[in-house]
């Protein structure tokens, strides 16, 4: 993936070359709302939309915007916003007709100018289970993180809180620069009560996220739960789709062993978001924190990989390794997540190739749109074209796969194998699930971890009594050998 | 094309890095991680591929229920306090430490990975498995296949790499 920069007018509007008529058109309308002179009231703003609307005079136009085109390098796109490096499992791919795996390894890097690195301007709401089984230390562990939280926003963020159970109740409306005493003092009213119904709360949760909604925040929700919602489920899916759609993140923490965490990460998946385990009342703060924290130091959002194979190949497994790990869904555009301001987003992707004929000289594994949103830029959207291009030759030199490479991945089965024991006793198929456990279980050993190898074999026992997975070491092991994958501060 | 685990047996696709059934590496590059030993070495040190004469196995002092007796040093190491000892050694910047250090044998000359061998102690047998050690684990002369369990008996000699070490279970 090549990087440079040119200051042109698809950039300047955020948009890719190939971009439509009605793309640009709704691109920049969407930048002279917020930088016309008449309603911005930064005076620099002026400047920009001069800019913009300078290039949205020249793309409008289908003939002037061919001649345009004509004075473009071929390959403009890639912006400086944004460092890409792509690392291969081989570089060169031997032409075969049977089919070959190849891994990539994708990392994305912040080049913040100084703007940048000053935090983002939220736009976050907590929406926080209060249904009976919240009652005691977890719900005043909830209390004491989410008043910690409130305390460390800037006066440009806005927060909401909202309170489910059956129904929710809008406990805080989105605002800012309000009364501190006053949100903790609601916060510490909260009283529990109820069953748990997720759909209420992401509904009311996602309202007020939508009455401020705008690129230039950090858009988000955070969802705290210990309980499996019945029945809404799938509802509550499409309102992770709807939140997709209008680049609003939900993240979720899940405390003890009720709560669903398939749903919650296919929901939060959907979004870029993350979910993680508070096995004990404990570990709520920390990790509620850690979460807010990652929001606070995003540096690009929403990046979107909208990618197209050829035939022959398929994209079979992406996982994002960092921030968060986690699986990622393949539905294109794959919802990246968050590009921090620091340690970089890097994903791992396993392509499959069905052949690559003799005489192939170059093979595409996948190329389209890199997109995201940068929230304290002017125009927060950003596209990047990318390709992902390796060269083949017949019987290339045998050469051992890069280590950084080998060691992602290397972390990353544990978790893959933990994922398909799991499917694997889901489909009944309880011998190979069991036989996956017992690798498992070395495998951990020699990862230095046997507090992790001994659930497993407790699990084991469990098993061969035939009783099922039990959800408390499901979770742990989940989300454990996810850790692994990305030990805290590397 | 596939690429055979050497663990399960599994076909993989060719280009895998680890095996898609039980999650072993399939290409071996950590030779720099731990000193290689080469085949020559192995012939005139000890016999090689031919059968060691085992040792009579020393009278154990210790009530540790399994130790490891140091063939070349006589030290007798007694395992104890808990159900599962890693064996490997300790090298400089390593986040993760075994539980019997061999480093004072020689260790790393003798082609001791740093996590090489587990052994656990179950009610009715000990096990022993190799953790994908660069230079392999031999039970009695016969070379083990990684990750998988192997029991374990009074007087086996077990060589690590090179190191030699006999396993000693109290006899009640």
């Amino acid at each position: 993936m090549a990087t440079g920069y040119l200051d042109n007018y698809y950039a300047r509007l955020g948009v890719p070359k190939s971009a439509t008529p009605e793309q640009i058109r709704s691109a920049y309308h969407a930048a002279a709302r917020r930088l016309h002179p008449d309603t911005s009231e930064n005076p620099d703003d002026t400047e920009v939309f001069l800019q913009i609307q300078e290039a949205y005079e020249t793309l409008s136009n289908v003939q002037r915007r061919t001649d345009y085109d004509r004075l473009l390098p071929d390959d403009i796109d890639p912006p400086s916003d944004v460092m890409v490096n792509a690392i291969y499992s081989r570089s060169v791919l031997p032409t075969m007709d049977s089919p070959q795996l190849v891994y990539v390894l994708l990392d994305l890097l912040s080049r913040p100018t100084d703007e940048d690195r000053k935090k983002p301007a939220l736009n976050i709401c907590l929406v926080l289970d209060t249904s009976t089984s919240m009652s005691g230390p977890r719900l005043d562990m909830v209390k004491a993180a989410a008043t910690t939280l409130v305390r460390s926003l800037n006066p440009e963020d806005y927060l909401s809180v909202v309170a489910f159970d059956d129904r929710a109740e809008v406990i805080i409306p989105a605002e800012r620069g309000v009364d501190l005493g006053r949100i903790e003092a609601r916060i510490s009213q909260l009283r529990t009560g109820g069953g748990t119904e997720i759909l209420q709360g992401l509904k009311a949760g996602m309202n007020e996220v939508g009455r401020n909604l705008s690129p230039s925040f950090v858009n988000q929700l955070l969802l705290v739960t210990d309980g499996r919602t019945y029945g809404d489920e799938a509802a509550s899916l499409e309102v992770g789709d709807y939140a997709a759609d209008r680049a609003i993140t939900i993240s979720g923490l899940g405390i003890g062993n009720e709560w669903n965490d398939e749903f919650l990460d296919a929901l939060t998946g959907k979004t870029g978001g993350t979910s993680s385990y508070a096995r004990r009342p404990d570990d709520i703060r920390r990790l509620l924190e850690k979460q807010f924290q990652g929001i606070t130091r995003t540096y690009a959002n929403n990046v979107l990989l909208d990618y197209k194979t050829p035939p022959d190949v398929e994209l079979r497994y992406a996982f994002r390794l960092s921030p968060d790990p986690g699986a990622l869904p393949l539905k294109t555009p794959v919802q990246l997540g968050n590009i921090p301001l620091g340690p970089s987003l890097s994903i791992l992707i396993e392509f499959i190739i069905q052949r690559v004929p003799e005489g192939t000289r170059q093979i595409t594994l996948a190329e389209g749109d890199l997109r995201l949103k940068i929230p304290t830029r002017k125009i927060p959207d950003t596209t990047a074209r990318f390709s992902l291009l390796r060269t083949a030759a017949k019987e290339p030199e045998v050469e051992p796969p890069p280590q950084v490479l080998v060691k992602a991945m290397s972390r990353l089965s544990l978790y893959r194998m933990q994922e398909r024991a799991r499917e694997e006793m889901e489909a009944g198929n309880v011998e190979k699930a069991t036989a996956r456990l017992n690798s498992l279980a070395n495998q951990l050993l020699s990862s230095g971890r046997p507090d992790l190898a001994h659930t497993v074999r407790l699990e084991l026992k469990n098993i061969q009594k035939g009783e099922s997975f039990g959800e408390e070491s499901k979770k742990q092991l989940k989300y454990e050998t996810r850790s692994l994958i990305f030990p805290d501060g590397k | 094309m596939t690429v055979q685990c050497p663990n399960c047996a599994h076909e993989n696709f060719d280009g895998a890095l680890f095996c898609a059934e039980c999650g072993t590496k399939l290409i071996s590059e950590d030779g720099l991680s731990t000193a290689a030993i080469r085949a020559t070495d192995t012939s005139k040190g000890d016999g090689g591929e031919q059968a060691a004469p085992i040792p009579p196995p020393p009278v154990q002092t210790s009530d540790a229920f399994v130790s490891l007796h140091v063939v070349r040093t006589g030290q007798i190491l007694p395992l104890v306090g808990r159900e599962e000892f890693t064996i490997g050694r300790v090298s400089e910047g390593q986040s993760i430490l075994p539980d019997v250090d061999l480093t004072p044998f020689e260790a790393y000359s003798q082609g001791v990975s740093r996590l090489h061998a587990t052994i656990r102690v179950a009610v009715d047998q000990i096990m022993l498995i190799d953790l994908g050690s660069s230079n392999g684990t031999r039970l009695n002369n016969d070379r083990l296949q990684p990750h998988r369990e192997y029991e374990l008996r009074h007087g086996d000699m077990l060589s690590l790499g090179r190191l030699k070490l006999q396993a000693l279970v109290r006899q009640d």
